[in-house]
């Protein structure tokens, strides 16, 4: 275990590290910081004394090493629009970020295992054929347009929901976060509905489900006790594994709804070249899904006697 | 009683290069039609794409109107059915254009962003998925290390940064999508290289002298057609779905250009208005549709080119 561990980590760093040599080309080697930080009419002497200031006329390599020892003191300078540490105006984004996942990964699952156990047990009949259509359909949905749907069905036309925001602490939250977390939920559900299918498939011509009929258990139990528990591990893992795509879908789901989301964050700093936001932002997410990621591999690990590393 | 044999629709598992036996197998009508109502569902979708392919492509030809000028007289038109009239079915924008028009000439930018940057996309991809699975070694563990950051990495933010600095731009996007969803492509492209590899026939070309270049080209490329194909199309959709979500933050295809997301930007404007729901509604239904026919046809074609995937994308 432990050496599975540090396998992990090596991986978890060489992939954080990997993300920030990309952000930093990215926000440094293809664009310019001081064709934001000056004004447009800035003539050139200015602007070559305002590059050696800010050391933007170091080489590359130098720069960049500069600002991976920053960054790991958690340093990542200040937003070019408000004057705060670019890093605070991240991390006090994470807890909207993680309350839209959280619910939109609980939404997805209540969808997910009554479809995915129905449509594996009776295959080929009406519910299989409509879960097979919600799969289809929701893969083939773009979200943002989705978002932009419910909101004016919901918000607009019959009001029973606030139309985009926030809220206030309490029943307002909730309110708001209801819309949001139907896209995000619709936008996971798929993928985890086809998992636990395809897992309670192969669960249900194992011989310990034969055993469990044989006893006399009920069809529920059966379904439940003995092949759910053994279809769900993969659902976990893969679900863990897709925290970044989720991720990707609050980045959208979060700018539609103008969520305060860290996905929302980023996507406006990106859209006002507010680059060390930006850099804080991307990072961030990258430990984020790291950490999940090495999270899910140690919990199944657990849950899982077989899998031993 | 649950059965569970692992079993699915389509059975054949058919080469491209076979392909037009298995078609040609099928002599008579009933044949075709047996085989077309197996794949009821991906012949609908190609019949919707064919059909958007010639409407993009016939455009012009099938509308009066232009899809950059209005008369802002006509503005807020709404469509036939909610009183409308024919003169503009689909009604008109906020500045009096002609939203089926929009619409129509809104396909060629999809499809063409789509199609190009999947095959940048596929270029990338399977060039170092075959170096990884060939060569193994140093280059497969950095070209896999790449493969896995960018793959739990959420890329639409990526591509979103190198957008914004670089400017959007037709070729920009085009190349950030090509670019940012290559990894797909290695992987599975790297898995299958290193198994045909191992296979006896690879070892007699080696023997009888044949070059590496020789051997990936001629022996191992065609191995992989069928598996990049089922891919490839999923992607297509995929990519016109980001596309239009790049034009809708304003970081896609610039304007006068019709694109499907900027016309969603551009009705977000009149989101509030209970009167012109369908405004962004149009829009978005257009992508929808396009990528579910797309999708159709892609599980189609892993029925009949690749059952074995179902499972693995």
């Amino acid at each position: 275990m432990a050496r599975y561990l540090a396998h992990q980590l090596t991986q978890m760093v060489i992939a954080i590290f990997g993300i920030s040599v990309i952000v930093f080309v990215i926000t440094r080697v293809i664009g310019d910081p001081t064709s934001v930080l000056l004004p447009l009419d800035t003539p050139l002497e200015q602007r070559e004394e305002f590059r050696r200031q800010m050391g933007f006329d170091r080489p590359i390599l130098v720069q960049y090493v500069d600002f991976l020892g920053e960054a790991i003191r958690g340093d990542f300078g200040t937003s070019f629009r408000v004057k705060k540490p670019a890093l605070s105006l991240v991390l006090e984004r994470i807890p909207a970020t993680l309350l839209l996942t959280a619910s939109a990964t609980v939404l997805a699952i209540l969808i997910a295992i009554p479809m995915g156990i129905l449509s594996a047990y009776k295959r080929h009949s009406l519910v299989d054929n409509l879960a097979t259509v919600f799969v289809v359909a929701g893969q083939a949905m773009p979200i943002y347009w989705l978002g932009l749907m419910l909101i004016i069905l919901f918000g607009v036309q019959l009001k029973w929901l606030p139309p985009s925001g926030y809220g206030e602490f309490g029943l307002d939250r909730l309110k708001h976060l209801v819309l949001p977390t139907v896209v995000l939920g619709v936008f996971l559900a798929p993928v985890a509905e086809r998992l636990v299918r395809s897992g309670m498939l192969d669960a249900l011509t194992q011989d310990y489900v034969r055993t469990a009929r044989a006893k006399g258990l009920s069809e529920r139990v059966v379904l439940v006790r003995h092949a759910l528990r053994n279809a769900i591990i993969p659902v976990i893992t893969v679900l863990g594994l897709q925290f970044g795509q989720l991720l990707g879908g609050a980045v959208i789901t979060e700018t539609v709804f103008a969520w305060p989301g860290i996905g929302q964050l980023t996507v406006d700093s990106i859209r006002n070249a507010d680059f060390p936001v930006t850099q804080a932002a991307v990072i961030t997410i990258a430990v984020m899904i790291s950490v999940v990621n090495t999270l899910v591999d140690v919990i199944v690990g657990i849950i899982d006697p077989r899998i031993r590393f | 009683m649950a059965t569970a044999e692992p079993r699915e629709r389509v059975q054949a598992q058919v080469s491209l290069a076979e392909l037009p036996v298995w078609l040609a197998r099928r002599r008579t009508l009933r044949d075709w039609l047996r085989a077309a109502w197996k794949l009821r569902l991906s012949v609908l979708g190609g019949l919707v794409l064919l059909l958007l392919l010639v409407v993009a492509v016939a455009a012009p030809l099938l509308t009066p109107y232009t899809p950059s000028e209005g008369r802002i007289v006509d503005r807020l038109q709404p469509p036939v059915g909610l009183g409308g009239s024919w003169k503009h079915p689909l009604g008109t924008d906020g500045v009096g254009r002609d939203y089926a028009t929009r619409l129509m000439y809104g396909a060629r930018v999809a499809l063409a962003v789509g199609v190009l940057s999947t095959a940048v996309a596929t270029a990338i991809g399977v060039c170092l998925g075959i170096l990884a699975g060939f060569y193994g070694g140093k280059v497969d563990w950095l070209i896999s290390t790449l493969v896995n950051i960018m793959m739990t990495f959420p890329f639409i933010l990526l591509a979103l940064a190198v957008i914004a600095v670089l400017g959007p731009s037709f070729t920009n996007v085009v190349l950030v999508l090509g670019i940012g969803s290559w990894p797909i492509y290695a992987r599975v492209v790297r898995v299958e290289v290193s198994r045909i590899k191992a296979l006896e026939f690879v070892a007699a070309a080696r023997v009888i002298g044949l070059t590496d270049w020789r051997i990936i080209g001629r022996h191992i490329v065609p191995n992989l057609v069928n598996a990049i194909i089922v891919i490839a199309t999923v992607q297509i959709a995929r990519l016109i779905i980001t596309e239009a979500f790049l034009s809708y933050l304003g970081l896609g295809v610039q304007p006068p250009t019709p694109s499907w997301g900027y016309m969603l930007f551009e009705s977000q404007a009149f989101m509030f208005n209970p009167a012109e729901w369908w405004l962004p509604m149009l829009p978005g239904l257009a992508i929808f549709v396009t990528t579910l026919a797309i999708n159709l046809v892609g599980d189609g074609l892993r029925d009949v080119l690749d059952p074995y995937q179902r499972s693995s994308l």
